[in-house]
């Protein structure tokens, strides 16, 4: 693996300090823009599904929330897509100076349209992907313009929705189990819902990030209506009780996490069943943001660092692959880890356990800084079991996990100002 | 453009599958003592050079053979293991003359062995000797080498200290010495043990994996000795009338100290450092009478070094000031290496009759290293040995990395934090690939 790392922006970010970036107030901004594919349009997602989208049963967002503090402005995006990555967003935000870090959270919805994989439809001088993106920076632009100040505030709580849909058998083998209606136990999963809310000025919410790792999967290749899954039924119920909020959810360390209910056929009621997902993330998401009372703080801390890391195609090792992150800091008691790929839960919890940083989020399926969609992301030793995203179908070297996790450390430990900088004799 | 990981150096032998083949097991041993006058390794504040010998200085060689390969391991009672010039010049003498395919070269840390360097305009005239002796150390193994079995065993012994005192307050105080045995940190006390019979079941080598800095003697001793291993390995020879030839494989003790550090000559230093090693000697005499060998159906030998390559962790200015204040203003050439950035890493596994993982790293690992190592490694067997095929410094854990301390924040330190996590998966991912557990192409379902 090599590592490059051309953002100057890490160096002048990190070196901008501590001292430097305090004793200011955050504004936040938000908006959304609606990022519905046409009808008739190719769907991703499933290898299995026969043809082409044939109508919509809910529509898919863009949602941004901006936030901007010490003289830096973070974006995160979420958008109701399987994975979004586009460096020219994050340039282009950069270049417009709407803001210095750009984060494109995907829920990884498996009811939408085809994104990154194929940028010729509708038409292939002008394709859904590229106007995605305009309306995304035009959302962004938004948001920008009508920022107020904002209080935020972070918790967690756990709810078990999903299992790990690769069962490791005697004799170091793998089977999948990709759907459990049963909820029999499965291991490794993190239970952890997180929350962070953000309120004006006046103390009313106006966006909530819900952080779970679980495939969006409630429906299946049987669906051709396009649709948000889950976490569109999450945003709605949210937005509907958080009157005025805008609901960003992001996935965690989902990789190997499916919901109990896997592929439910619309037949068999599908889109109820993606329904009682959601609702159910809903209401302990909502019952962990209305005990959060975020304050007023005149010596707001907001620090990111973000770079772009090679490494090598795990199938050849002359490719190599670029895998942009961003790491942010908030207060000292939230932290953001976004990879651009499907990470196991284990990589998750590994984050969490060791960064010593309260509300720990991983935000997997997330572009940020440059590079490519790195696809899945398995430990080291879930790529010697193998299965589904460890195997054939994973294209990152192996280890790429791990040491991924461990950058992340090292910037939080670095943006947290505990790391030294010059030897001691 | 900086790389992290670099492209694999050597694929030495992934396991080919044919008949089976004898195991074969051969050892020598060569005294590489110097002639007084070498300045000594460890530490920086010595009245002068070596002035003789305490105990000889050797190089054990064991060659193990499985029918299509064979394979040194070299362990030296040395610093730090031979620059890359020096060990490159021996792998190709007994490559070419003798067919060993790979040689892996073991130093056990003493502080009391002379001076090495990575690379010389001219390499010192003993260990231009040290190295020839080794050449025909193993051809001499390799002519001795006869049919062996093999055996695993576990025993415990309490030598060291975590030398890293984390107090309330969370911030690290050096606690060199500690000879009223003061818990203080994270430990390993599991000693390791590789016993190898020939067909009799008479011990040919005994190999020792023990992770604690061997440096019973302090800075006031200038006689060549191998401090508490030599000591262990003495016991353990002399302890079966067959005369194995043991083997000290150090661990990672880059923050484990000896209870009774730098023991002053005129506090009985040399009965100490006996009593060190001879207390983890009776336990490897023990654990080595209760191991059951056996002949390996299949015996495999496979071996796969990597050369990695890392960011130095500090600005050249501030590491420039930092070597120019702890070595004066004009230190040795050997220091300005520090600067090296990237600096070249290379990690090499051994595993043996997929049984056996011997993970070496170029350098002084803390403990926390090799307890992550053992805990995530697939074979029950998998011992972490620092000091191994090079030498760049100390590898502090992320976390040793924040509470800081010697090695974890010092001029010690140069490669960037992260590198020992990212080292330890490299290790990790080679045992799965020499066990054939991850292929180099997709496996459609």
């Amino acid at each position: 693996m090599s590592i490059v790392r051309f953002c100057a922006l890490v160096v002048l970010l990190l070196g901008a300090g501590r001292l430097d970036a305090a004793g200011k107030e955050a504004f936040a901004g938000v908006a959304r823009v609606d990022v519905t594919p046409p009808v008739d349009s190719p769907m991703g997602g499933y290898s299995a599904r026969e043809g082409p989208s044939t109508g919509v049963h809910d529509p898919l967002y863009a949602t941004v929330l901006v936030l901007k503090s010490s003289g830096i402005t973070v974006a995160i995006i979420s958008c109701d897509l399987r994975s979004f990555p586009s460096e020219r967003i994050v340039a282009l935000a950069r270049e417009r100076k709407l803001a210095d870090h750009v984060l494109i959270a995907a829920t990884h919805n498996h009811s939408g349209p085809l994104t990154w994989e194929d940028k010729s439809w509708p038409r292939a001088e002008r394709s859904w992907f590229d106007d995605t993106e305009v309306k995304i920076l035009q959302a962004l632009k938004t948001a920008t313009k009508h920022m107020f100040p904002a209080r935020i505030a972070a918790g967690f709580d756990e709810i078990y929705l999903g299992h790990n849909r690769r069962q490791v058998i005697a004799d170091h083998k793998v089977t999948m189990l990709w759907r459990n209606a049963q909820k029999e136990p499965t291991a490794p999963i993190d239970p952890t819902l997180g929350v962070i809310r953000v309120d004006d000025a006046a103390g009313k919410p106006r966006a909530l990030i819900v952080n779970y790792a679980c495939h969006a999967v409630v429906l299946g290749p049987d669906n051709r209506l396009i649709s948000a899954d889950y976490p569109g039924y999450l945003a709605r119920r949210i937005e509907r009780e958080l009157d005025g909020a805008l609901c960003l959810f992001t996935q965690g360390g989902a990789g190997d996490i499916n919901p109990y209910l896997d592929k439910q056929p619309v037949a068999q009621n599908g889109f109820g069943e993606a329904e009682k997902m959601g609702d159910a993330l809903a209401t302990a998401a909502l019952s962990i943001a209305r005990k959060l009372k975020p304050r007023a703080n005149d010596n707001f801390i907001l620090l990111a660092a973000a770079e772009v890391l090679s490494f090598r195609d795990r199938w050849d090792s002359q490719k190599p692959i670029r895998a942009g992150l961003t790491t942010l800091l908030i207060n000292d008691q939230i932290a953001i880890a976004t990879l651009p790929g499907e990470p196991f839960v284990d990589l998750q919890i590994a984050l969490r356990d060791k960064s010593e940083i309260p509300y720990t989020f991983l935000f997997g399926y997330t572009y940020s800084a440059g590079g490519e969609w790195i696809g899945y992301l398995p430990t080291i030793r879930a790529a010697s079991e193998g299965g589904y995203g460890a195997g054939y179908n994973t294209r990152i070297e192996v280890g790429a996990g791990e040491a991924l996790i461990d950058r992340h450390l090292v910037n939080l430990f670095t943006l947290s100002g505990k790391l030294q900088t010059s030897p001691s004799r | 453009m900086r790389h992290f990981f670099g492209w694999l150096m050597l694929l030495g032998g992934l396991p080919l599958v044919v008949n089976a083949q004898s195991f074969k097991a051969g050892v020598a041993r060569a005294d590489i003592t110097p002639a007084p006058g070498v300045e000594l390794w460890g530490y920086s504040n010595r009245s002068g050079p070596a002035t003789g010998t305490l105990d000889p200085l050797y190089a054990r060689v064991l060659v193990l053979d499985d029918g299509h390969q064979s394979v040194a391991v070299v362990t030296l009672d040395l610093g730090r293991s031979f620059g890359q010039p020096q060990m490159n010049f021996v792998r190709a003498r007994v490559r070419q003359m003798l067919g060993v395919n790979e040689v892996m070269f073991f130093a056990s840390h003493t502080h009391s062995g002379p001076v090495i360097d990575e690379d010389y305009e001219q390499v010192p005239e003993w260990e231009q000797r040290a190295l020839d002796k080794i050449v025909q150390a193993i051809e001499t193994a390799r002519g001795r080498m006869t049919e062996a079995r093999l055996g695993v065993g576990y025993g415990q012994a309490i030598l060291g200290h975590n030398r890293r005192y984390i107090q309330s307050d969370g911030r690290v105080k050096m606690l060199w010495r500690n000879s009223t045995g003061q818990p203080t940190g994270v430990i390993d006390p599991s000693v390791g043990v590789i016993r190898i019979d020939d067909k009799r079941g008479d011990p040919l080598a005994i190999l020792v994996n023990y992770a604690c800095h061997p440096v019973v003697f302090g800075p006031d001793n200038l006689r060549y000795s191998a401090d508490y291993p030599g000591a262990m390995a003495r016991l353990v020879e002399t302890s079966w009338n067959h005369r194995p030839v043991c083997f000290f494989l150090q661990g990672a003790p880059g923050d484990i100290n000896p209870l009774q550090d730098k023991t002053p000559l005129a506090e009985n230093a040399v009965a100490e450092m006996r009593e060190v090693g001879e207390t983890l000697g009776r336990e490897v005499a023990r654990v080595s009478r209760s191991i059951q060998t056996e002949t390996p159906p299949n015996p495999e030998l496979s071996y796969l070094s990597e050369e990695l390559h890392f960011k130095n962790r500090w600005s050249q200015e501030s590491l420039r000031s930092a070597i120019m204040s702890a070595y004066g203003p004009n230190p040795a050439k050997r220091y300005f290496r520090y600067l090296n950035d990237p600096i070249a890493a290379p990690v090499s596994t051994l595993v043996i009759n997929r049984q056996i993982a011997l993970v070496g790293l170029p350098g002084e690992p803390f403990v926390g290293l090799q307890l992550l190592l053992k805990q995530r490694s697939p074979l029950a067997a998998t011992f972490l040995c620092g000091y191994t095929n090079g030498y760049i410094g100390y590898f502090p854990t992320l976390r040793d990395a924040v509470a800081g301390g010697y090695g974890a924040n010092t001029i010690v330190t140069r490669v960037e934090v992260g590198a020992g996590e990212r080292m330890i998966d490299r290790g990790l991912i080679h045992i799965y690939r020499l066990l054939g557990k991850l292929k180099d192409k997709p496996e459609q379902p």
